[in-house]
């Protein structure tokens, strides 16, 4: 840690002196990053442009379905990418903002305290889950274990305050599916954080590229805080957006290719309501911060266990979130968690359709 | 930016020759897919009892104080799942209670044909309900109680015991329990009680009547404005539609004529408003014989001096902007029949009854086996109550009720109680109230002629509203 201060110490001191060869903030939004709002407004006055004045002439050889895919796919991307955004900038910030090991330090040195206490990280961050990916990252890059990270990955969505708030306005307290879905998803994120951290070999949970990123210290990193955040955002950016985007494809190609209607038709049943509504999660890949709403126009079809099951395993594991999750964990590590937690999603919808 | 791997630590080596890596590698392996095995199995397990588990009732939906007063209130069972049909024959009430039945999703609506009665538990028992999806089929049972309606009556000064010194209105719930006194005054000729008011016909110390609104939720007292001194000769109420009405005789005078019980209406959803004379087809001010609100609508009917019946609405008098219309000529009222707008009148020495709820009010003669000089009352189940005060024999005086050829005693006085000076049916037809010379009100229930309360006092409420 001190060495950490003296470096930031010699470093402030270095950038006072040779100013030309590092520059200041004012220095880049002088220079490179100064043609950015413009850049950015004229790309959406020109995205405006498109769309105001294409004739539909254009898109109509366009088939129903391919139409289908690019509104869904949109939506999703729409829907995201202001939480994958926040959680890049909060992801730079517990790297680079926070002096090195604020979190950890702070923390229980008990593990299962510790994995409670970060599990209830979420309810201080109102990201849903794809933001959470970075965010992840860069806790896992700041030193905090590959386990305990995963128990907040999967916690942070379902407690969330927009979440919660958005689930009791959709169903109150009614068939206790407010509380099955806190406790139930704080429980399957702390099992799986305990589970995993029984791994040997926690970095063998990582995709090399991940443990390459992880291997910098971003403490370590030349220029200031603004010049390495720009630098994290950037990285995240890139390893992020793509995922995004593909991630958003596929799920608007799986909606497009399963009918929907034959998910809503197996609602009904108690058996077939949690498994259809587990795979309507997987393939709709809606934001936890509104899934609760978008699941309320069927509450009157499906049963309060599919609907529990729905908004446990959706925010967990989805297509989006598997694409995302990928830039992080190995496939072997993704297949593991996400039939560890469909499992545990499953148990958890029928027995409320048992109980309710 | 080159990536140098950490060093790798010295493997542990354990007695039995496995690495702490290793066993750890085991112990992580054991743990995931044990934890995976035992949740397939839970899930397994669960899928079972769901399967083995018929439609459990989710909630249901009820309108209690409508379904007290009127038939054709609906019960909605709501379900977890969607139901197949379910068999008329499969649903019980107790006690017994009319109904239709239907199917729709995961409820099941059950529509009562009849009012049901107050303060009763009711079970409604649904069997072998099954889902659309599975073959497990359940009983669902569900447990309401109608409510304990609270009752009003006058309570003369001079108790029994000498405690009460001035009349008294009280209010008490219909299976019993202690009276409150809502209002007293020294004088008390009648009254109507509405949910949060009462309207109280006072003799003030010269003689003549007062009409007062007196507010039950602690607002000021409002004076009704009578047309000079006189008395008040009736006074009735439309609860629903929050009007009272009263009818008027002022004192003779010789300076102007002063036709008797002229009648006015007042509407109390107006706060202090000035009451409304009602007039006749000539525009005059209408002097009535006998007269009742239509339920449930802002119109009453009244017998003008003629004898014809009028149909006028109070609040089309208040706004000028209808007046009286001729229905048909009647001898005397009996009433309306509980729960209907069906009026049935006596003409010539037959009855009549005329729908208030058909257009251009059709009026049909009928016959009962009843006379109708004794005043009978009539009540939903097309069955006819009368008092019965013999005069010249030992035989005690009875209130009976004839269904067709059939005529069953409800009430028999005992010889305290002398004759019965009133019986006047409650709102919903269920059950009535009979007073007696002794001042006793008996609260009885006419599907089992069970006496549900008594009271001490006259005018129980019911005999003045609708």
């Amino acid at each position: 840690m001190r060495s950490v201060v003296e470096w930031g110490r010699s470093e402030e001191v270095a950038l006072t002196r040779t100013l030309p060869a590092e520059p200041t903030l004012r220095d880049l939004t002088r220079s490179e990053w100064r043609w950015a709002p413009t850049v950015g407004i004229i790309a959406i006055l020109l995205l405006l442009a498109v769309r105001l004045f294409t004739p539909p002439s254009v898109t109509a050889w366009l088939t129903d379905p391919a139409k289908d895919f690019v509104t869904l796919t949109t939506s999703v991307i729409i829907e995201s990418l202001p939480f994958v955004i926040l959680g890049i900038l909060l992801s730079a910030v517990v790297q680079i903002w926070l002096p090195e090991g604020f979190l950890l330090r702070r923390l229980p040195k008990n593990p299962v305290l510790r994995r409670t206490s970060v599990s209830l990280l979420g309810v201080l961050l109102p990201v849903c889950e794809c933001g959470n990916v970075p965010l992840t990252r860069g806790l896992i890059v700041s030193g905090l274990t590959v386990a305990d990270s995963m128990t907040f990955l999967f916690a942070a969505p379902i407690i969330n305050p927009i979440t919660i708030i958005t689930t009791y306005q959709a169903f109150g307290f009614s068939d206790g599916i407010l509380l099955s879905r806190v406790l139930g998803g704080l429980l399957i994120a702390n099992l799986v954080g305990w589970i995993y951290s029984q791994h040997p070999k926690p970095d063998a949970l990582l995709t090399p590229a991940f443990q390459a990123v992880c291997a910098v210290d971003a403490h370590a990193e030349h220029g200031t805080k603004m010049q390495r955040t720009f630098i994290s955002f950037g990285r995240e950016s890139s390893a992020m957006m793509p995922a995004l985007f593909v991630g958003a494809a596929v799920a608007g190609l799986i909606q497009v290719a399963v009918s929907r209607n034959l998910l809503v038709t197996l609602g009904s049943n108690p058996l077939w309501s949690v498994l259809a509504l587990m795979a309507l999660a997987f393939v709709v890949a809606i934001c936890s911060n509104v899934d609760a709403f978008f699941i309320l126009s069927f509450g009157s079809t499906f049963l309060p266990g599919g609907i529990v099951a729905f908004l446990i395993f959706g925010p967990m594991i989805d297509v989006k979130m598997l694409v995302l999750m990928r830039t992080t964990f190995t496939t072997r590590t993704l297949v593991q968690v996400s039939v560890l937690i469909a499992v545990c999603a499953a148990s958890i919808g029928l027995a409320v359709n048992l109980v309710f | 930016m080159s990536i140098e791997a950490p060093p790798r630590p010295p493997e542990l080596v354990t007695r039995n020759g496995g690495s702490g890596r290793e066993r750890s590698g085991r112990r992580f392996r054991r743990l995931l897919y044990g934890s995976i095995a035992v949740f397939s199995l839970l899930v397994v397990a669960l899928i079972g009892a769901n399967l083995t588990q018929g439609p459990q009732l989710k909630s249901a939906q009820i309108n209690l104080n409508t379904s007290v007063e009127r038939a054709g209130q609906r019960l909605l069972l709501q379900t977890n799942e969607p139901l197949a049909g379910v068999a008329a024959s499969h649903i019980t009430i107790t006690p017994s209670a009319g109904f239709t039945a239907s199917v729709n999703a995961s409820s099941i609506d059950i529509q009562f044909s009849d009012i049901l009665q107050y303060d009763t538990a009711y079970t409604v028992t649904v069997s072998d309900v099954q889902s659309i999806s599975a073959g497990a089929s359940s009983t669902l049972a569900y447990t309401f109680t109608t409510p304990d309606p609270t009752v009003n009556y006058l309570a003369p000064a001079a108790d029994s015991d000498g405690t009460q010194t001035q009349d008294a209105i009280m209010s008490v719930p219909l299976s019993g329990g202690p009276a409150v006194t809502v209002y007293s005054a020294p004088h008390i000729r009648r009254f109507v009680a509405f949910a949060t008011a009462l309207v109280v016909n006072t003799v003030n110390d010269d003689g003549t009547d007062a009409l007062t609104i007196v507010s039950l939720t602690g607002a000021a007292d409002i004076p009704v404005q009578v047309a000079g001194p006189g008395i008040v000769t009736s006074l009735k109420a439309s609860l629903s539609s929050n009007l009272f009405g009263y009818t008027f005789s002022a004192n003779p005078s010789a300076q102007y004529p002063t036709p008797p019980d002229l009648l006015y209406a007042y509407d109390l959803t107006r706060g202090q408003d000035y009451t409304i004379p009602i007039t006749g087809t000539d525009h005059e001010q209408l002097s009535t014989q006998n007269w009742a609100f239509v339920p449930n609508s802002t119109s009453l009917v009244a017998q003008a001096a003629d004898h014809t019946l009028l149909l006028i609405d109070t609040v089309g008098e208040r706004d000028g902007t209808s007046g009286a219309t001729v229905v048909t000529t009647a001898d005397s009222l009996n009433g309306f029949i509980p729960g209907t707008k069906t009026l049935i009148s006596t003409s010539n020495g037959s009855y009549t009854q005329t729908d208030f709820s058909k257009v251009g009010t059709p009026s049909t003669a009928f016959t009962v086996n009843s006379e109708p000089a004794r005043a009978p009352i009539f009540d939903s189940t097309n069955s006819v109550i009368t008092i019965n005060n013999p005069t010249d024999t030992p035989d005690p005086a009875t209130v009976t009720r004839t269904t067709g050829q059939t005529t069953a005693t409800l009430f028999t006085a005992t010889s305290t109680m002398g004759a019965i000076t009133a019986a006047c049916l409650s709102p919903n037809g269920k059950y009535i109230a009979v007073t007696t010379e002794s001042q006793q009100i008996s609260y009885l229930n006419i599907a089992n002629t069970n006496t549900v309360s008594t009271n001490n006092g006259q005018q129980p409420g019911w005999c003045s509203s609708n």
